[in-house]
């Protein structure tokens, strides 16, 4: 802990805004909060089919069997809250593993999650639809198979940053061989792997949320309790060694739980890219590098910007549906390149 | 100096790669002049929207595609080789079993198709382009069709038979599949059904529109696809992803999956899945058992002379009693 016994003086430093540095974190913290209550808001009111706020406020209170009950409670809340964790989930994969990998450019990628999950899951829709209930679990089981087998391929008298991220886009490119030539062999039958490989919520419901909530949970809570040792982590690995720290233990432990919030997340709505490496990034602008205040704001923020996005992409064109991944990074890519060169 | 020496090769490299751009389309040009000289045999504007000049009747095609071997087969054309198939896939017509074979038609070893020295290759739109410069570049024309929707099989059809002089064998066989058809719907009682088609997973929304086969063949038996709205204004899209909320509002009566891979065991796996989706199981036509799973040799690759075959079997999942 001796390490942050200077945080109070830092925050007593002013931000070029003038505003003491305490307090433009909290704002900042608090507009996460908005942004994510918002996001979840408008996810329930806002929709291809028009039902007004009096009603939905009714139809909340006394679910009937009526079609307008059916399309909030079936449709959009369980849609809201799969989008909310899945981007809470991401985000906190990707800071996570940009602490551990002490790289900027780490994110659920560099562990092999997508190229596993992608793998499982295209095998599953396209080789075997007689199994297609099966595609989450699957895909779950080769993203966790994917990260475990980069760990093994990395470990040499411990884990050096570098040999793992590398040990990744080795293990990645060679999954990713598999999902090509299955595409190619299969053309007729790729649409469905395309909006796999894009991710998306379109038709998530309540078993979606069943299966990803408890990873969330136990995930977040392990990311806040993980905060202290990601930031000794930060400071490489001989003042975390310093410091008492099994730097080897404290890596294994936080890269698993980075692999089981992503992989919970992909197996449920698909390779959903950009939020785990943006998102951290964005947090990290506006809030400074302290985990013990960039994990509760990645998980606001990740959960704001997909339920935003995904609302976004539901009305735009409705009753045509755009992919939630492709409005994300059309929306926050210009946005975090705007944030980089004013350099906050 | 060295910097200098670097711009230059830059520089260089970027004349190659422009250079490379540029079409060298010996292949047209040798057209052009046979067009100019004398007549030819068949001029042919194709789906690719090429114009195609044979100088004299082919004697020596290659088809890419099973559907498009069967649309030679209809009108006893000739071949001098073919795709290859899976067996389970289709059967291939006796006179065609012994011919050389090219490979499987979504990975056309291009040696091997250029072996055979065809004096036309017939190949399928979207899946064949990537070959068309290097046939170009050898002097073998191609023709490129895109089929979908009935109006295309019938002028794919009779393009296959005006390059074997087969015109009114292919004009014949199209009277034969207009008449089964109409003879599906006559049957059929005249009600504007309310339709959807979702397009292969229940796991996300893709709804079939107009320019697919099943939204072709709906648009035939006269029944109402729900999500026509989404048609954009170029008319001929296949599908697009759809809102769910806007399904359940539309309230479709009947649903269909096209489905991918054997239809047998697919369908007890759809229909699960759709019911265990609290998501899916908001329309009625989900709860009431009304998802009819459409197989993918009709629905999924093209059918092609099986339209007639395409329409009945949707027909007959609808109204099982009076296709019996």
């Amino acid at each position: 802990m001796k390490v942050f016994s200077r945080l109070p003086e830092i925050d007593k430093t002013i931000t070029k805004y003038g505003i003491n540095r305490k307090w433009w974190r909290f704002g900042v913290l608090l507009t996460f909060l908005a942004l994510a209550v918002t996001g979840l808001f408008l996810s329930i009111i806002k929709g291809a089919a028009e039902i007004s706020l009096a009603q939905i406020f009714l139809i909340l209170t006394a679910p009937d069997s009526e079609p307008a009950s059916q399309i909030i409670w079936n449709i959009r809340l369980p849609r809201a809250i799969v989008g909310a964790l899945v981007g809470s989930n991401l985000a906190l994969s990707g800071a996570i593993l940009q602490a551990v990998m002490r790289n900027p450019l780490a994110d659920p990628h560099i562990i092999g999650i997508s190229a596993g999950a992608g793998l499982g899951g295209i095998v599953m829709m396209i080789l075997l639809p007689a199994y297609s209930n099966l595609v989450t679990p699957v895909a779950f089981v080769g993203a966790m198979a994917a990260a475990v087998a980069i760990y093994i391929l990395a470990w040499k008298n411990g884990i050096k940053p570098v040999r793992m991220i590398l040990a990744g886009v080795a293990v990645s490119t060679f999954l990713s061989a598999g999902i090509s030539g299955i595409m190619i062999f299969y053309s007729d039958r790729v649409h469905g792997a395309l909006m796999w490989m894009v991710g998306g919520l379109s038709a998530r419901s309540w078993p979606h949320v069943t299966i990803i909530l408890p990873y969330a949970v136990i995930g977040l809570i392990l990311a806040l309790i993980s905060a202290y040792y990601l930031n000794v982590l930060q400071l490489g690995d001989e003042m975390a060694r310093g410091l008492g720290l099994n730097v080897e233990l404290a890596r294994v432990l936080l890269t698993a739980v980075a692999a089981l919030l992503a992989a919970s997340a992909v197996s449920v709505v698909g390779l959903l890219g950009f939020v785990g490496l943006i998102v951290p990034h964005i947090t990290r602008l506006l809030l400074g590098t302290d985990y013990r205040l960039l994990i509760p704001g990645a998980a606001l923020l990740g959960a704001a910007i997909v339920t935003l996005s995904d609302t976004f992409a539901r009305v735009i064109l409705a009753p045509v549906e755009l992919p939630v991944g492709i409005i994300m990074a059309i929306i926050g890519a210009p946005f975090f390149l705007f944030l980089l060169r004013r350099q906050l | 100096m060295k910097i200098k020496a670097i711009w230059l090769g830059v520089f260089l490299m970027m004349l190659l790669v422009l250079d490379g751009c540029i079409p060298q389309n010996k292949a047209t040009e040798a057209n052009k002049a046979v067009s100019s000289g004398e007549q030819a045999y068949a001029v042919f504007k194709d789906d690719a929207d090429r114009q195609v000049t044979l100088a004299k009747k082919p004697t020596k095609v290659v088809t890419l595609s099973t559907s498009l071997l069967n649309f030679v087969a209809a009108v006893n054309g000739n071949l001098a080789g073919r795709a290859s198939v899976k067996a389970a896939d289709a059967a291939i017509p006796d006179q065609y079993k012994a011919l050389p074979e090219v490979g499987p038609v979504y990975n056309i070893s291009s040696e091997k198709l250029v072996g055979l020295q065809p004096d036309l290759v017939l190949a399928n739109k979207n899946q064949h382009d990537k070959l068309l410069p290097l046939l170009e570049a050898n002097h073998i024309p191609v023709l490129i069709f895109s089929i979908k929707t009935y109006e295309d099989v019938k002028r794919s059809l009779l393009t296959i038979g005006k390059i074997y002089g087969q015109e009114d064998t292919a004009a014949g066989k199209i009277k034969e599949m207009d008449a089964e058809i109409a003879a599906t719907v006559a049957k059929i009682p005249k009600q504007k059904l309310r339709i959807a088609i979702i397009h292969a997973t229940p796991s996300n929304v893709t709804v079939e529109l107009k320019g697919s086969i099943a939204g072709s063949v709906a648009d035939m038996l006269g029944f109402t696809n729900v999500a026509a709205e989404a048609e954009t204004a170029a008319g001929n899209q296949e599908k697009t992803p759809y809102s769910m909320e806007a399904l359940v509002q539309q309230d479709p009566q009947v649903i269909f999956i096209t489905s991918m891979g054997e239809a047998g065991k697919i369908e007890a796996r759809l229909k699960a899945d759709v019911r265990s989706n609290p998501a899916w199981n908001s329309l009625t036509a989900v709860r009431k058992d009304k998802v009819y799973v459409l197989p993918e040799n009709l629905f999924l690759l093209n059918p092609g002379l099986a339209y007639p075959a395409a329409v009945k079997f949707m027909a007959g999942v609808v109204y099982p009693e009076v296709f019996k």
